[in-house]
């Protein structure tokens, strides 16, 4: 216990400055990776979002003008394509976490070799291709597929259910690909939690139910956070899920970008629904960030 | 929820008189089985009101698993908890009147010094006010006022010590739980506190029941200490007998220091035997009644501090002679190890003031029938 304390001590203390500049040097490979291959890109997306665009060529070189900006910001039809990204997306990182949380649970509270078993199932579905995934999906959940062909032959249903070519199938696809990432994390932090935390609660008088209410949810709420996180920026710029598995309800604005470089070789604009896409996603993150922030102040005040 | 709170308020009405013959706790026949493993076998023991009782033995006694048993935190195996008169065997651990310190002392991280303490009586349901007053008491009673705002995180071990103190007692538990509570402090600390927290028990008069593995610690502050081996008990009794009468080897040893010769009883009668021991010395004791007739194989336990040093052959009921094979200062003692003749050696504890030996000097080793501990073999 000793040894502990002392390093605790030594470890914050103000070793020389060179040291941390030292330790920055390692993050050097990375900075450069993420530089060439995702700022540079960016930038020169951002560029082309401000050039003019003309029929024939994808736009055209030198000039400058907003119009692409114009266009995304005024015209309902990109608005509606924003929205319904947005509202799924929302939906998606709801119920993920809905179906995250207990199973991550679960696997805190499972003896080790069912932890193993079960983490593996958790883990096998990321070493899948994401288009295998949703293929897999349309076989399960067609008209003509298992879940109906099920349903019929139980004499449950008269005629197929309608669960893919719509926001449904959407909804089913993202949580599915996003649900691994989800568990781990809250897994992860639920691990973190001491458990005698939890007996203490108990011995002070708390139910189960109040325990994990006063104690493990609150403790658990980084994770929540990480979680949701992660969910809702995949979802927002998804694009093999509402490809595959929507149909006519709505599109999301990764499609929209697709069809505008690929069908209507309208580069500016689509570099101009890119940019806002990334920017409404950074928007919503530091809005998020913040709010958490003053409800734990306020909390602790 | 509301009956949750309602029976400890019912106990803590009782009249203190009117239940002297009913102990806090009560455990009959308690034994704890995790796989093949035996942790705790078959126990019995009471804790009286008031009473401040240590559970104290080496690592994987089953003093622990006892202690959360007693919680509720873990299942019983077999036997029966009582506290207070009542059958707790299955309730779970809030539905038991308990308060528990833990070794990690198990503070809310996210929660502030005033809520901790707070917790267990916003789960009785206590009203905010009667909260508030009995917070703020509990801080006085620990030294903490003023320390309610701040995070566990921001308390050093020994205020966090005290909050986990104070948390637990706030609620008025039939019995105050302690897990090694001090262990995790620097011993200058765990000594001081082991006043505050002895202090505190009698003048609230809160039965306790307090696990250790510190026997310095389980002598400084019980009433009376339960000493624990491989599940069972090995001895129940008031400290000072627990030290000057062990019931077992084990005991004798975990307890102190002891000097152990193995023989066997040469003769009996009375209260005193004389014990040859294998190396071929007769030694005269005080037996315990156990040990029983002559011929049977026996330990002798005599503490380095009953044992007297000379230059010349003393008269006393022991003396064994041997040669000074080192010694070492020990601040307020000198410690000497005399060789035996017989092979082994003897642990001497003298005062600095009689600590006239060097190396290789000749000494014959003196101490007491009184003084010698004659336990079973084991």
């Amino acid at each position: 216990m000793g040894d502990a304390a002392t390093s605790e001590t030594s470890g914050g203390g103000s070793r020389g400055s060179w040291q941390r500049l030292d330790r920055a040097w390692l993050a050097l490979p990375a900075v450069v990776l993420t530089a060439v291959f995702f700022v540079i890109p960016i930038l020169f997306m951002g560029r082309i979002s401000l050039s003019v665009h003309e029929s024939g060529s994808a736009y055209r070189e030198g000039t400058w003008t907003l119009d692409s900006y114009v266009t995304l910001l005024t015209d309902s039809f990109y608005l509606r394509i924003f929205s319904y990204t947005l509202g799924v997306s929302l939906l998606v990182t709801v119920l993920g976490l809905a179906f995250a949380y207990p199973i991550a649970y679960w696997i805190n509270r499972s003896g080790p070799r069912l932890k193993v078993i079960l983490l593996f199932a958790v883990i096998v579905p990321l070493w899948t291709n994401i288009l295998v995934l949703i293929y897999g999906w349309l076989i399960i959940l067609s008209p003509g597929g298992a879940l109906n062909d099920g349903l019929m032959r139980l004499g449950l249903i008269d005629s197929p259910l309608r669960v893919v070519y719509n926001t449904f199938g959407i909804v089913v696809g993202i949580v599915q690909i996003t649900l691994p990432y989800a568990i781990l994390i809250i897994a992860a932090v639920l691990a973190g939690i001491d458990r005698s935390l939890v007996e203490s609660a108990r011995d002070m008088g708390a139910s189960r139910l109040k325990a994990f209410l006063h104690v493990t949810l609150p403790l658990s709420a980084p994770g929540i956070a990480s979680a949701a996180t992660v969910i809702f920026v995949w979802s927002m710029g998804e694009y093999a899920s509402p490809q595959l598995l929507g149909g006519s309800a709505g599109k999301f604005v990764s499609q929209e970008v697709s069809s505008q470089f690929l069908t209507a070789f309208n580069w500016p604009r689509g570099a101009g629904l890119a940019v806002t896409l990334f920017s409404l996603i950074v928007l919503i993150l530091v809005v998020a960030q913040t709010a958490a922030r003053v409800t734990a102040r306020r909390n602790a005040a | 929820m509301t009956d949750v709170s309602a029976q400890p308020m019912e106990d803590s009405v009782a009249p203190p008189g009117g239940g002297a013959t009913t102990p806090d706790l009560e455990v009959q026949g308690l034994s704890k089985h995790f796989g093949p493993v035996v942790a705790v076998d078959s126990i019995d023991f009471t804790v009286d009101s008031g009473e401040f009782v240590s559970i104290l033995g080496p690592s994987g006694c089953g003093k622990t698993t006892t202690l959360r048993m007693v919680a509720g935190l873990e299942e019983v195996t077999a036997g029966r908890i009582f506290i207070r008169g009542s059958d707790v065997t299955h309730l779970p651990p809030e539905k038991r009147n308990t308060a528990m310190v833990f070794q990690s002392y198990a503070l809310f991280p996210h929660m502030n010094v005033h809520d901790n303490v707070a917790f267990g009586l916003k789960m009785r349901g206590v009203a905010k006010a009667e909260i508030d007053d009995r917070v703020a008491m509990a801080m006085r009673r620990v030294r903490l006022e003023g320390y309610e705002k701040r995070k566990p995180s921001q308390l050093s071990g020994g205020q966090r010590q005290r909050v986990a103190v104070a948390r637990a007692i706030v609620v008025e538990p039939a019995i105050l739980l302690l897990d090694e509570a001090l262990t995790n402090l620097d011993r200058r600390l765990r000594q001081q506190l082991q006043l505050e927290l002895k202090e505190l028990q009698v003048d609230l008069g809160i039965t306790s029941l307090f696990v250790t593995h510190d026997q310095e610690e389980a002598l400084t502050m019980s009433d009376r200490i339960i000493v624990m081996d491989e599940g069972l008990i090995a001895q129940n009794a008031e400290p000072s007998e627990v030290y000057d009468r062990p019931a077992s080897a084990f005991v004798a040893g975990f307890i102190g220091e002891s000097n152990r010769l193995d023989g066997s009883v040469a003769a009996g009668g009375g209260e005193m035997c004389t014990i040859r021991t294998d190396a071929g010395l007769d030694l005269v004791g005080v037996h315990a009644g156990h040990v029983g007739h002559v011929g049977r194989q026996c330990a002798v336990m005599v503490r380095p501090r009953a044992i007297t040093l000379h230059a010349d052959r003393p008269t006393k009921d022991n003396v064994i002679e041997g040669v000074v094979k080192l010694w070492a200062y020990k601040g307020e003692s000198y410690e000497y190890v005399i060789s035996l003749p017989g092979g082994g050696d003897l642990l001497a504890n003298l005062p600095r003031r009689e600590a006239v030996f060097e190396r290789g000097d000749r000494v014959f080793a003196a101490f007491d029938a009184r003084d010698v501990i004659v336990v079973e073999r084991v």
